[in-house]
């Protein structure tokens, strides 16, 4: 269903009891048009209704609309399309509060904006200030269907980003996916309860079963991910965004699920800047709370 | 046994303390670590830290309600049993969990995560021994109850385990039941795997998990190991109301085990005391464990529960007389040290010559119970000085594994006797051949074959052990026996070449990070030092027990050409050693090796070889422990202290610190050496291995060789203790922090109290027990000591010198 500002807000798919929506920014681009096919997935796998929003001052048809978004009627049916206007980024972070978004799933940058290190500054904005989750799609994706078969979770080992594997668990849970955790031994995380690479390995034999056992045994504790989801961890060293980079290609994994205190806070943004400029696949990002 | 039951008013925050069976945990700080609130993260290292053990079983600081993280687990020494599942053959045994009992309220069960937690704490009451927890709560439904937990693990009778609970209904009368699942406990980690699989039901292959009725309301769990040891657990309980003492309890069989329930009600403000007690025989030491255990049970409910507990609490009053250590001026230093010094008290059984301690004492699952050379190196002086006989018991386990010792060098094709570099019950070999590492891939594990450096560290141990106790007895018995097997063996495996050298190539030393090395300067020169006991073994045993002799030597078939070999692969051993920069070359060719610099690093938490990659590890000199400031630290009297310091100077930069053993022993030389504020540091970084909070490195258990590290570091570093034939020297050297230190050891069965003071430099010596004895400061005035006596000496800053006070 297409509604254009000003229609009437009674679309059965906004009443009350359909509030899984997934929020999807199209700026009129052709790149924009990226996120396409990873929205539809994901609504499809979390039982969710597309919500296409298009910021513009100037009224438009709905034919006007859809010609503007690039995508064709049979693309976006099933879809509530809407035109709204004002600060994009506003209106973006409004409009998924509002509805009460799962997700907002939008490219990393739009064509007519300056990028800002590999980011456009809607996105910039918006992911400092969306209250949900933000899937951010490459431009150059191909059109191709998206399938999510495997997951790469980025954990420091502390309490906070453990408690963050329960929703990258439950997509896949939902998908079937694997969920690949991936700790990379670098920073020791301040938070009482961490559990960072061991630091002492006396007899490798014994320690590294030993510690891979309490990591995991931690993350299910504290995430509650279903049971029945299969959990790889993944150990790496070095460069913290260039091994979640490169581990993600390796495994080829399909979606990279970032779970950020403090987003793009001069500690943690060159790392998210990193993944985010050189993502092998869509890279969901989620703020998380507390711990250090 | 005395039954009471109090009433307390409503709105009452704390049990009726007077049915307590202890008064209550020690209040001085230094002798508690407190664990407020609840960390679920962080369930796995507390439950190892707050361990209780007695050396015959360890129970883990588990919540006997459980929680997400929960793991709970009652070691028993030297009992192993294999498992077909696991990469390794054997592993300690884990009795079932007798701790659990959860408490239900109006039918609503008590958990610590639901609701609201008004206070609680866990205690480790290291003076007494006793794992204290203090709970008030309000359940979702609004009752509030507060709780106090005691457990131990008797000192003073090593099969008793006992838990007490004090339960008071502050807001709340009406039915409260006790519910106990027993169940086979849950199994060691699957080995080997960076995969979580479906967890499935363990179904333990040798407990018997019949609850057997008896008239006197035990059950008892039997288990019996592949190996045929019988192990038996009597349980009993006592659920002590205003109603009565002897309520009775409602089995249910289920697929895992059996339920046991106890019912009852509950007066507001009424406090009522549960009590199990869990009493464990073998068949190692019982012909009929299950008997002796159900009549142990008898026995101690005709003693009663609070003299059982006074007698706990006497044992280690006793016990800490001989081994504590005070810091003036240092309250953490001195709750660290004693920590080590508490779980070190409950690693070792002086009455278990089968049982020895593993890498992780009796606190947790890592390492599965496995014995290493740590015991002997780090382990054994703490109770060669402190507790003698559990010192001799540690040795003797190394004797009864002579035969398997034996069979790995003829294995190998060598003579004499190589020990296991992962030693079970048996000693038997127990090192995987491989295994998967941290980034998947599957990994070739080479200490099993490569690393026989063990074989001297526990000759070392035998003779340190001898030296400190003169015990001839033990000596006799099996000391010699061991230094002359492990003599023979290095005999062999050295290899005289065309330099005129006696060589040992492709071994491994504590450095593991470079495998298959050749002449890794610590395994020569302990092989050489092995060998030269092994010639002075026979020489002693010739001239002083020539009757032992005859028979020992008859039964080894020793021949008369082989001390002479000895004493020449000694003379020839290749060390190394470059008189001219007067440092050891770590192993041959290491000085060629690529220089990384460690401060790169410095800060990070991570092993090196992980951030290096194995290959540009061994490639390099980064080090994961220093070989040769670990043998500068056991022959740290015997170098000139030119020769320390070179190598601690040079090695130490290069010294990554991958093992948990290395940071005390550089604690203890950077000590010896003067530098105080790098032997702090390093002190400090022993400490925190278990202690700090956001590392998790405890999870598995306690590392106990490092807090035999520790002990190590106070007492031969700061303290700067020396062995001399006639007596003890002593060079003091206390950190900035410390303004005392002062603990008692006991040699050739003479008490020492030692007393020093930091400023104005100050040691006292007084002899407490026993025969004269010479004492003294290095480089300063030495006395022979009556019992009775003291020794004074004073530092004269001025002189630089020592002087002794009369009297």
């Amino acid at each position: 269903m297409i509604r254009s500002q000003g229609q009437s807000q009674s679309s059965p798919i906004s009443e009350a009891g359909r509030t899984r929506t997934i929020l999807i920014p199209l700026d009129g681009s052709l790149r924009a048009t990226a996120a396409w096919p990873v929205a539809t997935a994901l609504a499809k796998l979390v039982e969710a209704t597309s919500h296409i929003i298009h910021v513009t001052t100037e009224p438009l048809t709905p034919e006007g609309l859809l010609h503007r978004i690039k995508l064709s009627p049979e693309q976006i049916s099933g879809s509530i399309v809407e035109q709204l206007q004002g600060r994009p980024a506003e209106v973006i972070v409004r409009q998924a509060k509002d509805r009460s978004s799962l997700f907002i799933v939008m490219c990393t940058s739009a064509e007519t904006e300056p990028p800002c290190e590999g980011l456009g500054n809607v996105v910039c904005e918006v992911l400092q200030t969306a209250s949900c989750p933000v899937v951010l799609v490459d431009p150059a994706r191909h059109r191709g269907p998206w399938k999510l078969q495997r997951l790469l979770f980025p954990c420091d080992g502390s309490p906070t980003s453990k408690t963050a594997v329960g929703a990258a668990a439950d997509m896949a849970h939902r998908a079937r996916a694997e969920l690949v955790v991936l700790h990379v031994a670098a920073i020791q995380a301040k938070e009482p309860g961490s559990l960072a690479a061991p630091r002492y390995v006396d007899q490798p034999q014994h320690e590294w079963p030993v510690w891979v056992t309490e990591f995991l045994a931690r993350i299910r504790a504290l995430g509650h991910p279903p049971e029945d989801v299969p959990i790889r961890l993944v150990v790496g060293a070095g460069d913290i965004g260039q091994t979640i980079i490169e581990t993600g290609s390796r495994l080829e994994s399909d979606l990279i699920v970032l779970a950020c205190r403090g987003l793009l806070d001069p500690t943690r943004a060159e790392i998210v800047r990193t993944v985010l400029s050189r993502a092998p696949c869509p890279i969901l990002i989620s703020h998380i709370e507390g711990g250090s | 046994m005395e039954f009471h039951t109090k009433t307390k008013g409503a709105g009452s925050s704390s049990p009726d303390l007077s049915m307590a069976l202890l008064p209550g945990p020690t209040l001085d700080p230094t002798w508690r670590l407190v664990e407020e609130g609840f960390t679920l993260s962080r369930e796995h290292e507390i439950e190892s830290i707050f361990t209780v053990s007695n050396g015959y079983a360890g129970v883990r600081g588990s919540l006997p309600e459980g929680s997400a993280l929960s793991a709970p687990a009652t070691f028993l020494a030297g009992v192993f049993d294999a498992n077909p599942e696991s990469g390794f053959p054997h592993e300690l045994v884990i009795l079932p969990d007798w701790t659990m009992g959860r408490l239900l309220i109006d039918s609503v069960p008590l958990m610590l995560q639901e609701g609201r937690v008004l206070e609680h704490r866990r205690i480790l009451d290291l003076k007494q021994g006793v794992f204290w927890r203090e709970w008030r709560h309000r359940d979702p439904a609004g009752h509030t109850f507060s709780y106090r937990l005691l457990r131990f693990a008797s000192l003073a009778d090593r099969h008793l385990l006992l838990q007490s609970i004090l339960l008071t209904t502050e807001n709340y009368t009406g039915r409260v039941c006790l519910e106990s699942h027993i169940k086979a406990p849950a199994p060691y980690p699957r080995d080997s795997t960076l995969e979580v699989v479906a967890p499935a039901v363990w179904i333990g292959p040798y407990w018997t998990l019949q609850a057997l009725p008896d008239q006197n309301k035990q059950r008892l769990v039997r288990g019996i190991t592949s190996q045929g040891t019988t192990i038996a657990v009597a349980l009993a309980h006592e659920v002590i109301t205003r109603a009565g003492t002897h309520l009775e309890s409602e089995l249910e069989p289920v697929a895992d085990g059996f339920i046991e329930r106890w019912r009852w009600e509950q007066g507001l403000g009424e406090t009522v005391r549960l009590t199990r007690v869990a009493v464990v025989c073998t068949s190692r030491e019982a012909k009929n464990p299950e008997k002796a255990a159900m009549q142990h049970v008898e026995h101690i409910f005709r003693e009663g529960f609070t003299r059982m507990a006074d007698a706990h609490v006497e044992a280690w009053r006793d016990r800490w007389e001989t081994a504590d250590i005070t810091v003036a001026g240092d309250e953490q230093a001195q709750r660290t040290l004693r920590f080590a010094i508490y779980h070190l008290v409950g690693a070792g059984n002086p009455n278990d010559e089968r049982a020895s301690i593993g890498a992780r004492g009796l606190t947790g699952k890592a390492y599965r119970g496995h014995v290493f050379w740590d015991t002997e190196i780090y382990l054994l002086p703490f109770y060669a000085f402190t507790h003698p006989p559990t010192a001799r018991a540690l040795l003797m386990y190394r004797y009864h594994t002579l035969p398997a010792a034996a069979k790995k060098a003829r294995g190998l094709n060598y003579d004499g006797a190589l020990y296991a570099w992962e030693s079970t019950d048996t000693g038997e070999e127990t090192t995987p051949l491989s295994a998967l590492g941290p980034t998947g891939q599957m990994t070739n594990i080479l200490t099993g074959v490569q690393e026989h450096h063990i074989s001297a560290d526990i000759a070392y141990a035998v003779w340190q052990y001898w030296r400190i106790t003169d015990d001839d007895e033990f000596f006799l018995r099996a000391g010699a026996e061991i230094v002359l097997r492990t003599a023979r063996f290095w005999a062999s495996r050295s290899k005289l070449e065309a330099d005129g050298r006696y060589h040992i190539r492709g071994i491994i030393g504590p450095d593991e990070y470079h495998e298959t090395v050749d002449d890794n300067a610590y395994t020569n020169v302990m092989a050489q030092w092995n060998l030269q006991r092994g010639v002075e073994t026979i020489d002693l045993l010739r001239t002083r027990w020539p009757e032992p002799w005859r028979s020992l030597s008859e039964r080894l078939e020793l021949t008369e050409e082989e001390p002479d070999h000895w004493r020449r692969a000694a003379e020839k051993m290749a060390i190394g050693f470059d008189p001219r920069t007067r440092l050891f070359e770590q192993f041959a060719g290491y000085f060629d090796l690529a220089e990384i610099d460690l401060s790169q690093y410095a800060g990070g938490t991570i092993p090196i070889d992980l951030a290096l990659g194995r290959e540009r590890t061994q490639a390099s000199k980064v080090l994961k422990q220093a070989d040769v400031v670990a043998f500068c630290v056991l022959f740290r009297d015997q170098f000139p202290r030119d020769i320390l310091e070179a190598n601690f100077r040079y090695y130490e930069p290069r010294t990554a610190h991958g093992s948990s053993l290395s940071p005390a022993f550089h604690a203890l030389m950077a000590a010896r050496l003067g530098d105080l504020p790098l032997a702090e540091q390093y002190f400090r970084q022993a400490a925190d291995i278990d202690l700090s909070n956001t590392m998790g490195n405890a999870a598995g258990g306690v590392h106990i060789a490092a807090l035999g590290g520790l002990w190590q570091a106070a007492v031969f570093g700061f303290a700067g203790l020396q062995i001399r034939e006639d007596g003890l020297l002593f060079e003091p050297n206390l950190p900035r922090s410390w303004s005392a230190l002062s603990f008692t050891v006991q040699w050739r069965s003479r008490t020492l109290a030692v007393m020093i003071n930091r400023d104005p430099r100050r040691i006292q010596l007084t002899h407490c027990a026993g025969d004269r004895l010479t004492v003294g400061v290095v480089n300063g005035p030495t006395r022979v000591l009556q019992q009775g006596l003291k020794y004074i000496a004073e530092w004269e800053r001025h002189a630089e010198r020592w002087s002794v006070s009369p009297g």
